[in-house]
């Protein structure tokens, strides 16, 4: 089925339509705020939220962008959201940040390269980690950033440039490639 | 061109991101510049690493789950009454909250000795040592136990016994309970302490200083000591010194001073500390003053964040829990109370506490730690705080079996989603009806809406009728016909019937104490002949006050207001004067003298206006201050205020006696004989009636037929009594005649209170009078009565004339049978 008549179904209050989108998004949108968050359970109940809110917008709005688009920009949000909510908790004593067991048991069957390239990359600033990790990892056109974040092509370039550096200096200064 | 401005262009280039014309100039650029294809190495090795990440194992399924959250805000819209349930719920919370907060008043906190007045009375020991006899008074002594002031001594006075009990305020028990006798102060010993005082050393040094003597009150010391009886049994007596206490003022610090009067000393001289159980008073009444707004602002943040479902709200409901299980110990530790709302405070707190905590967990906010350590925090508090709750002796299982109910209502609320899966349907209405019930109950019983002021006044009815002792100070402002006065008026009063009270009116003033039917009376005008009776004086005291209560319509509650630092309700109300004159009519009694004339004046007042003002204590529901706004058209105004104070404080009151037993200088016993006395002992009716003799109708045979009742107005029992009649008529032309008048019996004595009623016939021969001579004549007659006092003293007093005369005409032609009657008082 096409996503086009998906969200049409959606639209006509076939909620259950909306599993197919779950079904062809979860993965991305939970890797990709894994990578933004670097909380793999936290990016479980971000990409939950991000669904919910995407289903409330379809009813609600008639989105201008591309639906993956809208659905990035909405886990984008959620990922910033996370992240300030986080910096908040640290202020407080009980609110350790959590050591999350499920993130190193999955990195755990990952070679030791992927740790260290995932290290580097939380380090990145938000702006430019968010332009990686989209164009790397979810494999985006600098266009299509663009449209995600709602900024110009240039930007996107800039910030795709910037971080890209940044991370080669991070990888080999946390000793890469251990 | 620097190659380090090439940097973007070459990420772009190593991404394939760049337009033909750019990527045709870096390729041309890579050519012949190593570096930047060493940098372009570097990028494209970047990004072979980043993207390496795309093999992330993602193996959660997320659609069940998602799709049923889905389903669960989706079935919202459809049930339009769950869209403003929130709202209202949350509204209604805060508004719960308030009103709670505003009928409980947390930051009202207790005095030490209010604190230690209500552990003595809750105290089992003390109960027992009591026997079930009831306390009439409960003193702080001027004994401190203890460096901080933590332990107190107090004087439980009964009508049969008095016991001295320590108090520990920290431990909140009774610790030590000693029968003891209260000696009594005499009158003087204030003025005799403050000679002492004056002539101590240390006290001089204080005054020279610049001390200033700001207050003198009475109290009493104790003194426990182990003491072996004859029979070798040793137990602990209590000596109690009456005390007087003397307050010092030197710069800013006040100094006490214990004088004891009659063995003529000064006990101690010490500056006084406020003692550490003041100290953590005032602590607990700023936190809670300050906590009090927090808690508002923190509840109403955590309703509205729940309501709302905002994240971040819901993360700061997480934070509150454990702030509120912090709030929630402290209170627990330090406001502890037998009160029982203060008791739903605090277990109130941590409870709310445990509901955000577990919110907290069930939304997956602000972490898990957060939300748990909130509620071990808030479950420690609550255990706590009923484990003090339940100790408090007076039992307040119900409130904390409710409590206990709520909570365990709460808890399954927070876990109904686990408890779904094996219950029924009617579960989530079950609770719901539960809870509004308990709701609804906690209402009904903390009324939180106010009372109304019927209530409160019958509140203050009964407060005001248990009072054991108060001052009051009235002032009355008048305007009458033009001319303005003012007076003042202090009295004092003891239950249960000691009364000291000063009226000063431009200058002159009467004082006087009343101790049972004894009347003392001190006039700055000691010619004035002035009667001062507990009535006429005792202008608004606590009776009149009453009675002005009762007669209130209209009332109209006012904002609260301050009265010497005490919150009071306040209210105005106008006199129903209608039902008050009828009242008042009622109680006239038809044969009193001026009687007529009374109840036209009570007419008068019916175009008269009268409103009230009352202050009346938050906590007590004592009258603190009563004004009255009187006006009467064409005649004047007045306006009295009353303040009373001192309630059940240490007040003596004695008789004006020195040490023989004699009158001070100046005093004067109502209704004791004197022979300069200005009351006249003895009350009269004389009836007196002209006729002819009996047997006779000619004008040589007339009479004066006397019938004369005397009542002993006096507080003594008079004896001897014999009556004497002077009378020009007599047989005899121009002799006087004196005759003894003989009574009913022949008992001579009459006591206080009791009358006596004597008959005489004084015949006399009218032949050579016309009936104007003969009424002149009567008019000089003199009726005299003769008496001994209890102590011995022989006295006369004139009962006629003393006031005017026969009102009625004389016979208009003797010798028939006419009388003329004459009917004096």
């Amino acid at each position: 089925m096409e996503e086009a008549q998906v969200i049409a179904l959606v639209r006509a209050g076939e909620a259950d339509a909306f599993a197919k989108i779950i079904e062809h998004y979860q993965a991305p949108i939970i890797r990709y705020l894994y990578r933004m968050t670097g909380d793999y359970e936290m990016a479980k109940d971000l990409a939950q939220d991000t669904f919910i809110q995407a289903y409330k917008g379809i009813l609600k709005t008639d989105a201008e962008l591309s639906f993956k688009a809208w659905l990035y920009r909405i886990a984008t949000n959620n990922a910033l959201q996370h992240r300030r909510r986080k910096k908040l908790l640290s202020f407080i004593p009980f609110a350790s940040r959590e050591q999350d067991i499920s993130n190193s048991e999955i990195e755990a069957n990952c070679p030791g390269e992927a740790l260290a390239i995932n290290e580097a990359l939380l380090k990145i600033p938000e702006e430019q980690r968010t332009c990686l990790v989209l164009h790397f990892v979810e494999g985006f056109k600098y266009r299509e950033i663009a449209e995600t974040l709602g900024c110009s092509d240039e930007a996107v370039r800039k910030r795709v440039a910037r971080g890209r550096k940044l991370f080669i200096d991070l990888y080999n200064w946390e000793g890469g490639g251990r | 061109m620097n190659c380090r401005d090439l940097e973007e262009l070459l990420s772009a280039y190593a991404d394939g991101e760049l337009s033909k014309t750019q990527r045709e100039f870096i390729e041309e650029h890579l050519t012949g510049c190593a570096d930047c294809r060493e940098t372009l190495a570097e990028f494209e090795a970047a990004g072979r690493q980043l993207s390496s990440l795309r093999e992330t194992p993602v193996e959660s399924d997320i659609r069940t789950a998602t799709l049923s959250k889905i389903k669960a805000t989706e079935a919202l819209p459809d049930k339009p009454y769950r869209r403003w349930l929130r709202p209202a719920l949350a509204i209604t919370a805060v508004v719960a909250v308030i009103a709670v907060l505003l009928a409980t008043q947390p930051w009202g906190m207790e005095s030490p000795e209010a604190m230690a007045a209500s552990i003595v009375r809750n105290s089992p020991e003390v109960q027992a040592a009591l026997n079930g006899e009831e306390i009439a008074e409960i003193e702080v002594t001027t004994k401190i136990v203890d460096d901080e002031g933590n332990v107190l001594m107090m004087l439980v006075r009964t009508e049969e016994r008095d016991l001295a009990a320590e108090v520990n305020l920290e431990t909140k028990q009774v610790t030590e309970i000693v029968r003891v006798n209260i000696p009594d102060f005499q009158s003087g010993d204030e003025q005799k302490a403050l000679d002492i005082a004056k002539d101590d050393p240390r006290v001089q040094e204080l005054l020279a200083q610049g001390g200033v003597i700001g207050g003198v009150h009475l109290g009493h010391s104790i003194d426990i000591a182990q003491v072996t009886g004859p029979d070798g049994v040793t137990r602990k007596e209590g000596t109690v010194t009456p005390t007087v206490l003397l307050s010092i003022d030197l710069e800013g610090k006040e100094w006490n001073i214990a004088i004891d009067p009659h063995e003529g000393k000064v006990l101690s001289v010490a500056q006084s500390q406020p003692s550490a159980a003041m100290i953590v008073v005032h602590a607990s009444r700023f936190a809670t003053n300050i906590v009090a707004p927090i808690l508002l602002v923190l509840g109403t943040l955590i309703i509205f964040g729940l309501a709302f479902g905002n994240r971040s709200a819901k993360a700061a409901a997480g934070i509150s829990s454990l702030v509120l299980g912090v709030i929630g110990l402290f209170i627990g530790l330090y406001a502890m109370s037998s009160i029982w709302w203060r008791l739903v405070l605090i277990v109130g707190i941590p409870a709310v506490g445990l509901v955000i905590g577990i919110t907290g967990i069930r939304q997956r906010v602000g972490g898990r730690r957060l939300a748990v350590s909130g509620i071990i925090l808030c479950a420690l508090a609550l255990v706590w705080n009923l484990f003090h709750a339940i100790i408090v002796p007076d039992g307040y299982i119900g409130v904390i079996i409710g409590i206990s109910v709520i909570i365990v209502g709460i808890i399954a609320y927070a876990f109904y989603d686990k408890i779904k899966k094996v219950s029924l349907k009617w579960l989530r209405p079950a609770l719901g009806v539960t809870a509004a019930m308990i709701v609804l109950a906690i209402l009904l019983i903390t009324q939180p809406w106010g009372l109304s002021p019927q209530s409160v006044m019958a509140k203050a009815y009964a407060a005001t009728t248990e009072l054991q002792s108060y001052r009051m100070f009235s002032s009355i402002k008048s305007t009458l016909e033009g001319k303005t006065s003012e007076a003042t008026f202090e009295t004092e009063f003891v239950a249960p019937d000691r009364h000291r009270g000063k009226a000063t009116t431009n200058g002159d003033w009467v004082e006087f104490i009343i101790i049972g039917d004894k009347q003392y009376i001190r006039d700055s005008d000691p010619s004035r002949t002035t009667s001062v009776g507990v009535s006429s004086s005792s202008i608004l005291s606590k009776e009149d006050a009453l009675e002005i209560i009762d007669s209130l319509t209209d009332l109209e509650k006012l904002p609260d207001e301050k009265i010497e630092n005490v919150d009071c309700i306040h209210y105005r109300g106008t006199v129903d004067v209608g039902r008050v004159i009828e009242e008042q009519k009622a109680k006239l009694n038809p044969t009193q003298p001026h009687y007529e004339e009374m109840l036209k004046g009570l007419e008068d007042m019916r175009n008269m206006k009268t409103e009230v003002e009352l202050w009346i204590g938050k906590e007590d529901y004592l009258i603190r201050q009563l004004r009255q706004d009187m006006e009467v058209p064409m005649e004047g105004t007045s306006r009295v205020t009353v303040k009373y104070y001192d309630f059940n404080e240490p007040i003596t009151i004695e008789p004006p006696l020195d040490s023989d037993g004699q009158l001070l200088a100046g005093w004067e016993l109502a209704g004791s004989i004197t022979p300069d006395s200005k009351q006249p002992v003895f009350g009269r009716n004389i009836t007196s009636s002209i006729g002819a003799q009996e047997g006779y109708q000619d004008w040589a045979h007339q009479e004066v037929k006397y019938s004369i009742t005397i009542t002993n107005n006096s507080i003594e029992t008079v004896k001897n009594v014999r009556l004497t009649i002077a009378t020009m008529l007599t047989d005899e032309t121009n002799k006087p005649a004196t005759m003894e008048v003989k009574p009913e019996t022949s008992n001579d004595v009459i006591a206080p209170g009791e009358s006596r009623t004597y008959h005489s016939r004084c015949p006399f021969d009218a032949s050579d009078y016309t009936k104007e001579e003969i009424l002149e004549l009567q008019e000089v007659t003199t009726i005299l009565v003769h008496f001994t006092t209890e102590d011995g003293k022989e006295l006369t007093e004139l009962l006629f004339p003393d006031a005017p005369y026969p009102t009625k005409k004389p016979p208009p032609t003797p010798p028939k049978r006419q009388e003329s009657n004459s009917n004096e008082e």
